[in-house]
């Protein structure tokens, strides 16, 4: 059960990943996301991690979902031409993701850990609770500063502009749909 | 357990979950006519079986014999996709909810936080829809979707924090265990009012129902889809009731704790009860507007779901047991 489990999830997580990447459209490559995250969830479930595994889905299909709103306003609408691929992007790419995630494949090649297999079934969410606020304390407070940092700097960012500049390039706006208006009725 | 034994168990779970969301719908949505005709003076379906029971059933055959139109200018396979995604988290949050003590399909450690994870991929679902469909009152309908759920999605999980905080867990069986002196609702009445309320929004219904606002976006993200697939997105929303009611009746009401009558029965009385609640809010109250939704929950919810965990953390677990 547990080798099923987990076959599933990592077919799963490599399928999304793999959809993610090969995707022509933003929207799609985000949906190839979504079900590599899916996946990835499914794998802690053999582990007995179900709170990490819920956590996940939580987290990250929500993080998903607000992804792809930024990509419907910033992406061109699907039925257009898209450009053709860039064969020198996608190397730069490769290298780029290769450079990054080789530390991973060095630790694992150079200090290979032994399996030591699924844990038996255990209240893994009170250990994670207790391990957050006892033995990691520090590096858990420490994350939640740099969150509340990011929100602050959010918040800066959105109220940049003065109220009278806002004003003016309100004014200006309504200036720009008056005169498109009055071509319109011209023509 | 040997490989036959789970093969068993994973049929009847599945037959069971299938025919109880099937069933269920077909039941809300006579309901929810009944329900919509007393409140408006009427009499509803009388005509299909003994008081209109059958109505939906003739409905659904008519829906199942549609034609599947599939419009020139949608993306096709997320089109096609996008209704089993919407519809896909209803039998798997019906598998998750106990009905009475050791009575269900799974009693998961983290079953009130679950539920809100896989309440989450309708949503992808949604979005899907009104992206693939190629139509800008379809577009609309999925952002509002999104915008609304994410936003109420933040109070619910805090209300949510108050109660697991008082049962110490978060398996149902155990937080019912909580309540069979004491409901929750006596004890954590704000968390009661904002889970109740976010949760009709999370589910899309009226007043709460802008992503699908008739008036302004035809039909919101299924203005497209036909036939069986506009009927998923359906069976989802009913599906998505039952279990916003069941939740609340597992969290506040002490789930399938009463005197005399066995425990399923007062479970699903509980249920069916808050469903009735949940109609009558949506036949007597207006839609709200989009900007009046986002100011509700940021400046009304949030910080009453922020202090209300505040406050019963100090009464409740002010000496720091455990």
């Amino acid at each position: 059960m547990d080798t099923f489990l987990f076959i599933t999830g990592a077919m799963l997580a490599l399928g999304g990943a793999l959809i993610a990447v090969a995707a022509r459209h933003l929207f799609r490559a985000a949906l190839g996301l979504s079900v590599a995250l899916a996946g990835t969830a499914g794998l802690f479930v053999p582990l007995s991690g179900e709170f990490i595994s819920v956590v996940q889905i939580l987290v990250y299909l929500g993080a998903v979902a607000i992804a792809v709103v930024f990509i419907l306003m910033l992406s061109p609408p699907f039925y257009l031409q898209r450009p053709k691929r860039n064969k020198w992007k996608v190397l730069a790419a490769a290298l780029v993701a290769l450079v990054f995630t080789s530390p991973l494949y060095i630790t694992t090649l150079l200090w290979p850990q032994p399996s030591r297999g699924p844990s038996e079934s255990v209240d893994t969410t009170a250990k994670i609770g207790h391990a957050f606020l006892k033995d990691y304390v520090f590096p858990f407070e420490i994350i939640s500063i740099v969150l509340t940092i990011a929100i602050i700097g959010a918040i800066v960012i959105a109220r940049d502009l003065p109220s009278d500049k806002r004003l003016e390039r309100a004014a200006q706006a309504r200036k720009l749909a008056d005169d498109e208006n009055s071509v319109e009725a011209a023509s | 357990m040997s490989i036959v034994e789970i093969i068993i168990r994973l049929i009847i779970a599945f037959g069971a979950v299938f025919t109880f969301v099937a069933l269920n719908a077909l039941f809300l949505v006579w309901l929810e006519r009944k329900v919509s005709a007393l409140i408006q003076q009427r009499l509803g379906p009388t005509e299909v079986g003994p008081a209109g029971l059958l109505q939906t059933l003739a409905d659904a055959v008519k829906l199942m014999g549609k034609e599947l139109i599939t419009p020139t200018a949608v993306s096709r396979t997320v089109f096609f996709l996008a209704p089993i995604i919407a519809f896909l988290p209803a039998p798997l949050l019906v598998a998750a909810i106990p009905i009475a003590k050791g009575v269900g399909v799974s009693d998961l450690n983290v079953g009130a936080l679950y539920i809100l994870a896989i309440s989450n991929i309708a949503l992808l679902g949604i979005l899907m829809a009104g992206w693939s469909s190629n139509n800008k009152y379809s577009l609309l309908g999925a952002m509002r979707a999104v915008a609304q759920n994410i936003s109420y999605e933040i109070p619910m999980l805090l209300s949510l924090l108050a109660i697991i905080l008082m049962a110490g867990s978060m398996k149902f069986s155990d937080i019912v265990k909580a309540q069979e002196t004491v409901p929750f609702v006596l004890l954590q009445p704000v968390a009661f009012i904002i889970y109740f309320i976010c949760s009709i929004a999370e589910s899309n219904r009226t007043p709460f129902d802008i992503p699908e606002a008739e008036s302004e976006l035809v039909a919101g993200y299924h203005t497209e889809f036909t036939g069986m697939r506009f009927a998923l997105f359906f069976l989802a929303e009913y599906t998505q009731v039952f279990v916003l009611s069941a939740i609340v009746t597992l969290l506040f009401l002490g789930g399938w704790n009463g005197p005399l009558l066995p425990p399923a029965v007062w479970f699903f009385l509980k249920t069916y009860l808050v469903i009735f609640v949940v109609m009558w809010l949506r036949w007597t109250y207006p839609r709200l507007r989009s900007d009046q939704l986002m100011n509700f929950n940021w400046k009304m919810l949030l910080p009453a779901a922020i202090l209300n965990l505040l406050i019963s953390s100090v009464i409740y677990r002010g000496g720091f047991p455990g």
